[in-house]
This record gives C-alpha cells, sequence and structure tokens, in this order.
C-alpha cells in the first residue's frame, strides 16, 4: 500500500457522514456480519475484518468457531483480532485522593494486568470513590479485580504506580 | 550568597534530566541535578497511563514507576559518589563565563533562597512547553473551557478536577488522544477529536483504544474554526478542509463546554538562547553538534529540551548520551572531526547536526509523510551506502538510525564529506 | 480587598461611581483626598476589566487632535500628571517618546500638519526629524522611512495595572469598591435638591447602593446606565480593536511606539513596545454592534501583519503568543461627554471616553471633582490622605543579589510559579490579598500567565494559591468571574457510552450567529490607538 492510499483509507473517519458520526446510533438490530477492526499488534495497523459466519446475534457473545479474520499482514493479526472480539480486555489507570502527603493530592494506580472491558466502568466509579491515606510505597496492592486473571491465572490487582 | 562549584550541572529533573546526571556521576564527574519541583520525574508524572520504558526495562510501565525507577537509580548517587540533587529549586539564568566553557547557574529555592552553581559543562533538560491557542490562532470569544492538554491532564490527574462535562478536543497527538479516554473515564463526554491533517497524529493503539472504544468520532482534515461563549465556552465551530482550504459551507457548531488543546510542544530552550546559544528554527530547540553540544561550548541539551520526543526510552538514551559527551568534554576530548548530517528526501529534520566518525551516535528524525513499506536510504557524498526497509512510518513517530553499524572506518571521508538520510 | 454584597444587602455614601475602569477609578482616587464617602462599583469580578484592560497602553503624545476637543485638553493635561503619579503609585510606565513614520515624500505632508498641531496644543519636545534621525531614534525602523515625527512626551503603560493602583490607592484612603454588581435600576428619592436627592442603584440579586451623587463611568454602557437613571439619552457604538501580542523574545521590538500616517484607505498598524518587553501590533478599527463582543476574528491576520511589516520588518508572526481586542466606546461628537446631567441634578456623566481615555484619565479625575464641587458637593480635605502605595518587588526586575534580600525578607520570593515571566508565589499571594481573585485579574498584576505559555504551567499553582488565601473551593475559582469557573467538577464515575445522557445536539443546519467580524469589507482597516 503506498501513503497515498493509505491516507485516504483514514481520511473516512473524518469524512463521516453525521448519521454514522456515533457508531453507537447505527448499530443495527439485524444480526452483524462483519466488524472492522484495527489490529494493533504492531505500527502498521491492518485493519481486520472479522466476520461472523451465520451471523452474530445483538448482545450474544460470538463463537470461536464461527470467525474468520481478513485483512491481516502477519499471523499476530490473528490473534489479535480473535481476542479482540471474543474477549476484549484493557490496562486500567487512573489516581486516587491521598491524604497526608507531603507532595502529591492523588496517587496513580494501574491494574497488574489487562481486564475484561465490561469491568472497567464499575471498577472505575469504585476506584473514584476511594481515599488513600499516606505513606504509600509504589506497588502497594489496593485490591484485587474479580473475575479477571492474566495467563498464569493469577488475580488481577490494583497496586499504586508511585509513592505517595 | 553560597556558591557550589562542580564539574558539571544538568537543568531539569525529568527523564531526560535523571539520565544525563547518572551518566555524568558513572564517569566520574561531580554533578548537579537541578528540579523545580519537589520531585523528580517531570512530565512523566502525570502521564498516568501505561507504555512506558518497552526499551529501558523491557516492560510496559506508566510514566510514574518509569520516573520512580530513575529516581531509585539517582537518589543513591548523590553525597560521595557524585551527584547533589536540587528539588524545589527553579534556574533563573544561565550565565556563560568569560572563560570558555565555564557557567554560572543563578538557582533559587524556598528552602535556600538565591543561589550560585559554577561549573565547567551543563546538560540542558528542561523539557518543553505546550503550544497554545494564541500559537494556532483560533478566532472567536475568550472564554473559560479552552485548556492545552497538558494543563487539563494535570488537573484531572493530580488534582482531581475535570474541565468540564462535555469536551472536543482539537489534535489526535497522543496527548489528544490520551486525554479523550481520561475524559471519559473521569466523567465527562467526549463529542470528538478534530485534526488538522488527513491522517491520526497518535499511535494506531491510542487511536483504537482511546476514541474507537468510546466511539468518539475523529475528524480528520478539520479544523475547529471559532470559539463560542461569552464567560464559559458554549460551542465550536468546526470546519472541513477541501485541498488543503477551509470548506466554510459545510461549518457545523458543536456544544461543549471544554476545548482542549493538542496541537504540538515547543522545547523551553529559553535559557540556552539566553546563554547564546543558536536554535534550530525546524525544532525550537538548539543547534547542536555530534556530542549534542550547543553552538555555545560546553552546553549541552538533550530530551524534548532539545526537539520533542515520543518515546521516553529515546529520551533516556539520548540524555545518557548527552551526559556522556560532557564527561568527555570535560576530560578534554574534541572529535577530530565532524561531518555533516543533512536531511533529505521526506525528512522533517534529524539531530544532531553532525557525525563524529570517531564516536558515532544514533540519528534521530522525524519522517513527513505516512507508509507502509518505506525505504530509508543513508548516502555519502551522493553515494548509497545503506538502504533498509520499514514496515510503517508516520510522521509522529520518531525514527533512529545507528551509524555505528556503518562500518565508517572502511569509507573514504572527506574533511567536507555529507551523510544524508532520506525516506522513500 | 473589595466588598461583595450578599443578596438584599445594601450600602450607602456620599458618592457613588458606576464603572471601575480607568475613568471611575482616576475618579475615585481624586475623591479619595476629601471627606467624603465613597462607593466605585463595578459589575465585573474586578476593576479594570472592560476597555481599560485592552487598549494599547499608549501615553498619547498630545499632537493627533486640534484643542478645540475637550478630549485633547485633557489628553494634554493628563499626560503631564503621570509623572506624579507613577512616583506615588509604581504602575509600569516609561516615556520612551513617539514617531510618525513617513514612508513616502507625500506622507511628509501629514506628518507636517500633526506637528504643527503638536506644537499649538503645547505639546513638549515634539520634534521633525529626517530619515536619518528616525532611524537612529529608532534601528527597528523600515530602512524605507524618508522622515517623521518624534514626540519625546509620549509614553507606554500597562493600562491594568495603572488602573489596579489607582483602585488601591482609593481604597487605601478609604473607598469601598463593589464588585459584582450590576447597576439594573434605580430608584430616585422624592426630596429635590442637591443635597436632599439621593439615588439607589439596585443590582438583579436586590443588592442596593444609594448615594447623594451618582457619577455614570459606565464606559461602552454608559448610554444604557443613563436611561436607567432616567437622564439624557444618547448612544454609545462600540468600536473593535484587535490586537497581536508577541513574545518579548521577538526581533521586532521597537523602542518607541511607532505610528505609520494614515492613509485616505487605512489608518494602518501601530507597532508598540510594552514596558515588560512585549510587542502590540494592532488595533484594526470595525464599528460593532454587541458591547460584548470582544471575538477575535483572525481575518485580517496577513494584512496586519503586512501593515506591521511596513513599519518594522522584522515583525514575525510566529511571534505570536495571542490575540485579543478591545471595544472603543465611540459617540457621535467624537469628543468626550463629561457634564452634569442636565435632568438629573445629582448625576455627573462621563461618557464617551474613548481614545485618549487612558492618557486623559487622571485629568478627568480632577475636571469631574471641580464639577461636583460647581454643582455644591462640598470637598473638604482630608489631613491623613496617603497618595502612595507601598511598592511590591517583582523578581523579574531584580539581579540575584536583589532577590536574595527579597528572599530573607519573604521566603516566598523564591519559588517561582511562572516560568515564563518569572513570578514569584509571594507576588502572587500579595495580587490575591489585594482583591484580584480571578485567574485573569492575577494575570494581569502579577504577570503570571501571561508569557508564552500563556499560563499552561502555572494555571494549577495560581489555582491553588487563591484557594490557600482566600478560601475560595478549587471548583469556584474562575477566569473572570461567575460562570467562567475553571475546573469546576470533581472526578468521577466513567461518562460511558450508555451510563451518560445524551450527547448536546450537533446543529448542522443551524449555522453559527453571523458575525459582523466575519464579513470582510465591513471593516475598515486600522484606526487610532
Ligand atoms: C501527555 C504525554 C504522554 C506521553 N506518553 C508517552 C508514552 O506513552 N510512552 C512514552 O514512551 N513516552 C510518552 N511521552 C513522552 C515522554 O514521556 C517525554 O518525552 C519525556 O518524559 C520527556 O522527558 P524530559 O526529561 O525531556 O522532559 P520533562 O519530563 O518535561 O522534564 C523537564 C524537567 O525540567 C524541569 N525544569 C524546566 N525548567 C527548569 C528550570 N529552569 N530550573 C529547574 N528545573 C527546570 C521541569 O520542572 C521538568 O521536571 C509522553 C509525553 C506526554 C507529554
Ligand atoms: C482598541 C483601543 C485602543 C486604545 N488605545 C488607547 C491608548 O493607547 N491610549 C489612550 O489614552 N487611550 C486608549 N484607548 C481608550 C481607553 O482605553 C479608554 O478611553 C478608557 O479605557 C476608558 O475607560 P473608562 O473607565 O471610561 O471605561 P471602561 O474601562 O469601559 O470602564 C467602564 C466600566 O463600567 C462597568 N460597567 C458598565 N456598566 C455597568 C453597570 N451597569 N453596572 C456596573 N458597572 C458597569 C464596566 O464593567 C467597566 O469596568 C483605547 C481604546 C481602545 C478600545
Ligand atoms: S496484522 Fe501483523 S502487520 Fe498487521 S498490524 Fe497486526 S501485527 Fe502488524
Amino acid at each position: 500500500m503506498n501513503s497515498q492510499q493509505n491516507s485516504n483509507q483514514n481520511n473516512k473517519q473524518g469524512n463521516n457522514n453525521p448519521d454514522s458520526r456515533n457508531p453507537a446510533a447505527t448499530a443495527t438490530e439485524n444480526p452483524e456480519q462483519t466488524r472492522e477492526i484495527i489490529c494493533i499488534a504492531c505500527p502498521v495497523g491492518c485493519h481486520l475484518q472479522v466476520m461472523f459466519r451465520g451471523g452474530l446475534a445483538k448482545d450474544a457473545s460470538p463463537d470461536p468457531d464461527t470467525i474468520a479474520i481478513t485483512g491481516n499482514r502477519c499471523p499476530r493479526g490473528e490473534i489479535y483480532g480473535r481476542e479482540e472480539v471474543l474477549a476484549p480486555t484493557r490496562m486500567v489507570t487512573t489516581t486516587i485522593p491521598v491524604a497526608g502527603s507531603s507532595f502529591a493530592r492523588r496517587v496513580p494506580v494501574r491494574t497488574t494486568g489487562p481486564i475484561p472491558v465490561a469491568r472497567i466502568p464499575d471498577l472505575l466509579t469504585q476506584l473514584h470513590a476511594m481515599e488513600l491515606h499516606a505513606p504509600l510505597a509504589r506497588g502497594q496492592v489496593l485490591l484485587t479485580v474479580e473475575g479477571s486473571e492474566n495467563s498464569d491465572n493469577e488475580a488481577i490487582q490494583v497496586v499504586t504506580s508511585h509513592r505517595a | 550568597m553560597t556558591e557550589y562549584t562542580l564539574d558539571a550541572a544538568v537543568i531539569g529533573g525529568g527523564a531526560a534530566g535523571m539520565s544525563a546526571a547518572k551518566a555524568l556521576v558513572d564517569a566520574g564527574c561531580t554533578t548537579a541535578l537541578v528540579e523545580r519541583e519537589q520531585t523528580l520525574g517531570g512530565i512523566l508524572l502525570q502521564c498516568i497511563h501505561n507504555g512506558f520504558g518497552v526499551h529501558e526495562f523491557k516492560e510496559e510501565l506508566t510514566g510514574p514507576e518509569y520516573a520512580e525507577r530513575w529516581e531509585d537509580m539517582v537518589t543513591p548517587l548523590a553525597g560521595p559518589r557524585g551527584a547533589t540533587i536540587f528539588t524545589d529549586t527553579t534556574v533563573m539564568e544561565l550565565i556563560p563565563g568569560s572563560d570558555e566553557g565555564g557557567f554560572t547557574l543563578v538557582c533559587v529555592s524556598p528552602g535556600s533562597g538565591f543561589f550560585h552553581i559554577r561549573t565547567r559543562a551543563v546538560v540542558l533538560t528542561a523539557g518543553c512547553r505546550e503550544r497554545n491557542r494564541g500559537n494556532i490562532r483560533i478566532p472567536g470569544t475568550r472564554p473559560a473551557g479552552v485548556y492545552t492538554a497538558g494543563l487539563a491532564q494535570r488537573m484531572v490527574n493530580m488534582e482531581g478536577c475535570l474541565p468540564g462535562k462535555d469536551a472536543v478536543i482539537v489534535g489526535s497527538g497522543d496527548i489528544g488522544l490520551i486525554m479523550a479516554r481520561r475524559l471519559v473515564w473521569s466523567g465527562c463526554r467526549v463529542h470528538g477529536v478534530v485534526e488538522i491533517q488527513p491522517y491520526p497524529s497518535g499511535l494506531t493503539r491510542n487511536i483504537v483504544q482511546c476514541l474507537n472504544d468510546f466511539s468518539i468520532p475523529l475528524y480528520l482534515s478539520h479544523v475547529v474554526s471559532r470559539i463560542h461563549g461569552r464567560t464559559r465556552l458554549e460551542a465550536v465551530d468546526i470546519t472541513p478542509l477541501e485541498e488543503g482550504r477551509p470548506d466554510t459551507a459545510k461549518t457545523f457548531t458543536q456544544a461543549c463546554d471544554n476545548l482542549l488543546l493538542s496541537v504540538g510542544l515547543i522545547p523551553s530552550a529559553e535559557l540556552a538562547r539566553e546563554a547564546g546559544a543558536q536554535l534550530n528554527p525546524l525544532t525550537g530547540g538548539p543547534l547542536v553538534d555530534c556530542r549534542l553540544m550547543s553552538t555555545v561550548p560546553g552546553l549541552f541539551a538533550a530530551g524534548n529540551g532539545l526537539h520533542v520526543h515520543d518515546l521516553v526510552d529515546y529520551v533516556s538514551a539520548e540524555a545518557r548520551r548527552a551526559g556522556e559527551n560532557a564527561a568527555a568534554y570535560l576530560s578534554g576530548y574534541q572529535p577530530a572531526r565532524q561531518i555533516r548530517l543533512k536531511p533529505g528526501s521526506n525528512i522533517r529534520y534529524l539531530v544532531p547536526g553532525t557525525l563524529d566518525p570517531a564516536r558515532p551516535q544514533p540519528i534521530l528524525f522525524r519522517p513527513m509523510i505516512v507508509k507502509n513499506g518505506a525505504i530509508l536510504t543513508l548516502s555519502l557524498d551522493g553515494k548509497i551506502i545503506k538502504e533498509q526497509k520499514k514496515n510503517h512510518i508516520q510522521p509522529s513517530e520518531m525514527m533512529q538510525v545507528d551509524p555505528a553499524k556503518l562500518d565508517l572506518g572502511n569509507l573514504e571521508l572527506r574533511p567536507d564529506s555529507v551523510l544524508e538520510v532520506s525516506l522513500s | 480587598m473589595y466588598t461583595q454584597l450578599s443578596p438584599g444587602q445594601g450600602m450607602s455614601a456620599d458618592v457613588a461611581i458606576v464603572g471601575a475602569g480607568v475613568s471611575g477609578c482616576a475618579i475615585a482616587r481624586v475623591l479619595s483626598a476629601y471627606k467624603l464617602d465613597v462607593i466605585l462599583i463595578d459589575k465585573e469580578a474586578d476593576v479594570c476589566f472592560g476597555t481599560s484592560k485592552a487598549n494599547s497602553g499608549i501615553v498619547h503624545g498630545g499632537f493627533h487632535h486640534n484643542k478645540k476637543y475637550l478630549k485633547t485638553r485633557l489628553e494634554i493635561e493628563g499626560n503631564l500628571m503621570f509623572d506624579r503619579l507613577h512616583r506615588e503609585l509604581d504602575f509600569p510606565f516609561e516615556r520612551r517618546g513617539i514617531l510618525v513614520a513617513a514612508m513616502h515624500e507625500d506622507e511628509l505632508k501629514h506628518v507636517e500638519y500633526l506637528y504643527q498641531q503638536g506644537v499649538d496644543n503645547g505639546a513638549i519636545g515634539i520634534e521633525m526629524c529626517s530619515r536619518s534621525r528616525m532611524l537612529e531614534l529608532d534601528p527597528q525602523l523600515h530602512s524605507d522611512c524618508v522622515g517623521g515625527l518624534h514626540a519625546p512626551g509620549g509614553g507606554i503603560i500597562e493600562p491594568y495595572r495603572y488602573g489596579f493602583s489607582l483602585a488601591e490607592s482609593a481604597m487605601k484612603n478609604g473607598v469601598e469598591i463593589v464588585v459584582n454588581f450590576p447597576v439594573a435600576r434605580a430608584e430616585h428619592s422624592t426630596a429635590k435638591g442637591p443635597n436632599g436627592q439621593t439615588t439607589t442603584l439596585f443590582a438583579k440579586n436586590g443588592t442596593k447602593v444609594s448615594a447623594k451623587w451618582i457619577i455614570n463611568a459606565a464606559g461602552l454602557f454608559a448610554d444604557d446606565l443613563s436611561r436607567i437613571l432616567g437622564a439624557e439619552d444618547f448612544t454609545i457604538t462600540p468600536r473593535k480593536g484587535e490586537y497581536y501580542l508577541l513574545d518579548k523574545l521577538t526581533r521586532g521590538a521597537p523602542r518607541k511606539v511607532l505610528f505609520p500616517v494614515p492613509s485616505s484607505i487605512s489608518k494602518g498598524m501601530l507597532v508598540i513596545p510594552t514596558v515588560e518587553g512585549t510587542v502590540l501590533v494592532g488595533p484594526t478599527a470595525e464599528d460593532i454592534l454587541d458591547k460584548e463582543d470582544t471575538a477575535t476574528s483572525g481575518t485580517m491576520l496577513d494584512s496586519i501583519f503586512d501593515s506591521a511589516r511596513r513599519l518594522v520588518p522584522a515583525i514575525a508572526m510566529n511571534d505570536v503568543i495571542t490575540s485579543f481586542s478591545g471595544l472603543r466606546p465611540a459617540m457621535d461628537s467624537g469628543d468626550f461627554y463629561i457634564e452634569p446631567s442636565k435632568i438629573q441634578s445629582n448625576l455627573i456623566q462621563v461618557a464617551g471616553i474613548q481614545s485618549p481615555g487612558l492618557t486623559a484619565s487622571p485629568a478627568i479625575g480632577e475636571y469631574v471633582k471641580n464639577l461636583l464641587k460647581k454643582q455644591g458637593c462640598i470637598l473638604e480635605e482630608k489631613p491623613d490622605f496617603d497618595p502612595f502605595l507601598e511598592r511590591i518587588p517583582h523578581l523579574r526586575d531584580k539581579t540575584s543579589f536583589q532577590s536574595e534580600e527579597l528572599n530573607q525578607h519573604d521566603p516566598g520570593y523564591s519559588r517561582i510559579v511562572c516560568r515564563c515571566e518569572k513570578v514569584s508565589e509571594a507576588e502572587i499571594r500579595s495580587a490575591v490579598k489585594a482583591g484580584h481573585h480571578t485567574l485573569d485579574g492575577i494575570k494581569f498584576a502579577a504577570r503570571a500567565g501571561a508569557g508564552r505559555c500563556q499560563g499552561g504551567f502555572c494555571t494549577h499553582r495560581t489555582i491553588q494559591i487563591i484557594h490557600e488565601e482566600t478560601g475560595i473551593p478549587l471548583s469556584h475559582i474562575s477566569k473572570n468571574g461567575p460562570g467562567s469557573e475553571m475546573f469546576a467538577l470533581p472526578v468521577g464515575p466513567p461518562a460511558l457510552l450508555g451510563t451518560s445522557p445524551p450527547a448536546p445536539k450537533v446543529s448542522e443546519l443551524e449555522v453559527s450567529a453571523p458575525n459582523a467580524a466575519d464579513q470582510p469589507g465591513k471593516s475598515n482597516q486600522g484606526g487610532q490607538a
């Protein structure tokens, strides 16, 4: 692909007509047939087409056996695409107010690994309502995110990412 | 007035400053590290997301973690090992002495008032500042609610205060994208990111995880053309560009109560400029030679204070070189000759400006185009000496090439040789 | 410290001045030397937030207008009063001198005319200059200059700091300044006669101020206020002037105030050095309808800079750090209207104060005092009037040895908050203590946030300091008064799709309100400062 094509392709994102500006508004009630996602496993950013054989009903979770992925330039894209469709996860970072620190009013925190996307809103709501007390060391465990494990089956935790 | 005399001083205790100071101390130089804030770390402390340190630590750390790891390495160097760390201390003035290479730093801190540090070498690692509304000249009223993204990042992450409940972001660089997610996660809706270029300037990963995850529209080839609202921001006009010019007929209005500007960073080079260093108009930072030394002998620069970086790992590495080069300078090393480095096709700028064939160091440069499968070419006096395929290039991602691997010793070098870097 | 009335609260005085621009502040300060209760009222959160903060900041040299105008007579008188005021009040002021540069032989005719007018007006030291003398007086001038005029008595001033110091001096001598008080309604007591009648002014929230004498110094809104008071009917037309402010590291900073020679097509742009080392380019001149429309248009950017570069070639657009605009309160007569009202005997009108209002303001204060006296107001000097203000040292003006002394006095001087302008915490704290509780107020009073980063680095610190000094919660700290709170909400639960209320409407079709500024041709470029 040359640069011209690439930028044109990206440009589509900007030339949305008003209705499609909010993709959520256009979510169809009909079963979803394909979904386009961008691979982020490397900077090339392939546009992956994820096909759901037989269609995917609204709010249904996809069956791994009915998924086919195209558009990837290397095998990592396939792995990423499947994961992103079947069980998307993200790292979460935020800050929490801390009392009694001489230099900080809030302390940064992070999850020790990616957690299921669906758990993020509740976790953030919980974290933003907390208040901590200094002194805190980096890496101090604050809580365990229920129902999330890393590849070694260890529970994901929320830890401080700086002293306070 | 108290006065300290040391071999070298490092101005700014962010990622670059800590790395430069460590390199100087490791090379046996007594070194002052001066930081205006109470803690070392610089801008990293407000970048609470993860994605730092993949090269330096082979791990994905958050900004504060990356900073504290470095702090843990630098703090023990204080005292007998040769470092003196001044936090909560601002360098007000950098005065080059009359004898070549000497400097006086006029410092001020609430703890010790005004004092001087005298050194023979200085590494300037003062970071950068954000371009603001005046720099990009958005017309309209001047209400509350228009902030630079970095200020908003600081207020949200470190003070817990939101700029509003409905945002529009100008600029799709990584700071703008990361702020979009931060705002949504903190309770503020984001109604769009407006980018003047036809391509996003941030990493694809950030487009996906900071915009697409939240269905935030990205308006490419669009500009914010007017600001509305008397006391508080009420709306902005957004205008698409057709062939690079605003198509005013297609202007639409987006209601919002805050507008974050992520429209570029400029090295804080004021101290260098006041000390007499020449600036590079393309980077905004000082012009530097193969040693990362400015046109003022003994004054070195690195990190965002030299040119704006997107990867902190490159910052740490560049500053380590600046520290090592400053130590070499103090021990009397002078490059026997320097060959000029020249940006060729599709390269916006490159740093440093020259190469020491005896001690070749990495060349950092920024492409001007977006392309997959680009070819990087190095040519010496018009002869291609190396070609390399690059998977993907884009202007927002700084690139690096290491001429140490070029085997310069076997090439024929003239005193006026030019090494050109280009992309196609 | 300013007074802020709570709903239902009232105050009374002998004299109430409405409008705390430079006119109102100058009047208040003059009156503060007499045994009178004086209240100075403004609708904004701080003084000088109207026209008095956004202008060219020139102390004019007395040659632009004929002395048949009141404004010219007050300009000349006012100009001469600045040295003394500067000594007493310590605001930034320098007699840099003004040059009017002719770029063509034909233009010299007009320069000669201005020279003659200046001589007739009694402008001190005014001279005609050859090309070489012009270039010697300001080497930044374009070498095309063929000659011009030099008015050494002209100067530059920081208008808001000047206004702030007048207000502070007035307060020090007993004047009450009431802010956030927009006069919306007035009642006159029935008792007639100069000493019998009192007038009560009401703000929207029911707070009130009553006084025997009212002075209308409401700037752009003087016509509205006159109607509210049941006095003369006149009209004030706002004329917008737009400026660009250049970084102090610009290579185009002139030494003198530089005027081009106005042509029939355009009055041209001025290039004005400021006391703080930045440079102003402007102003445009454009009649508009809305008295609060200080929007900048950006449409004339190129022609503004072209025009400025004809005076100073080194002016570069890259040096722009911000732009702003101010509104001249123009009246048809083209002159100041400073007279006792013929309808309300206890009212003095101070209206139509357009350029050179800043220059004239010290004289306006004296002039209004004399009118009051003529109207029967009894003025008895206060024995304890103190014309001097304590000097607040600024770190940026000091050498490091002087700074060390400051630090021993107050360690707050050694914590730098605004790095671009070298403003210390101590300076910001004293500005807050003086009554400036908004970010704009702090910017004008202490320069924190006025430099090249425009507050990118220091805003969070300034907010914190205002909070510490006043106890105002962080979420209530505003840019320039109620409604402009900076960071009003705390971090809370995420605003994820589906969980949040619907997004505000995107008005695709509803084209944004047409703005005069956007219509080329409607504005004539250039204007007097
Ligand atoms: C929002 C944002 C997101 C980023 N995201 C990533 C990412 O995901 N991954 C990644 O690898 N990189 C990222 N970066 C880039 C990287 O973090 C920065 O480039 C790097 O931290 C810059 O370090 P520095 O030391 O050059 O500058 P800074 O961190 O700015 O340090 C400069 C220091 O100098 C001090 N200073 C300045 N002037 C003076 C003076 N006169 N006297 C005393 N002290 C002074 C300042 O207080 C400051 O502490 C991001 C940057 C930003 C801004
Ligand atoms: C672009 C421009 C450039 C200029 N350049 C120069 C120059 O270089 N030199 C010079 O000498 N002059 C200059 N002038 C003129 C000068 O700025 C003005 O003459 C002067 O500032 C007028 O001051 P003022 O106090 O009369 O009015 P303002 O500063 O407008 O003050 C009026 C005040 O009244 C308040 N107010 C209004 N209505 C009410 C109400 N109902 N209740 C309570 N308060 C109310 C407002 O909030 C405001 O603070 C310039 C003007 C402009 C616009
Ligand atoms: S599919 Fe492979 S090449 Fe394409 S973006 Fe993903 S990792 Fe990169």
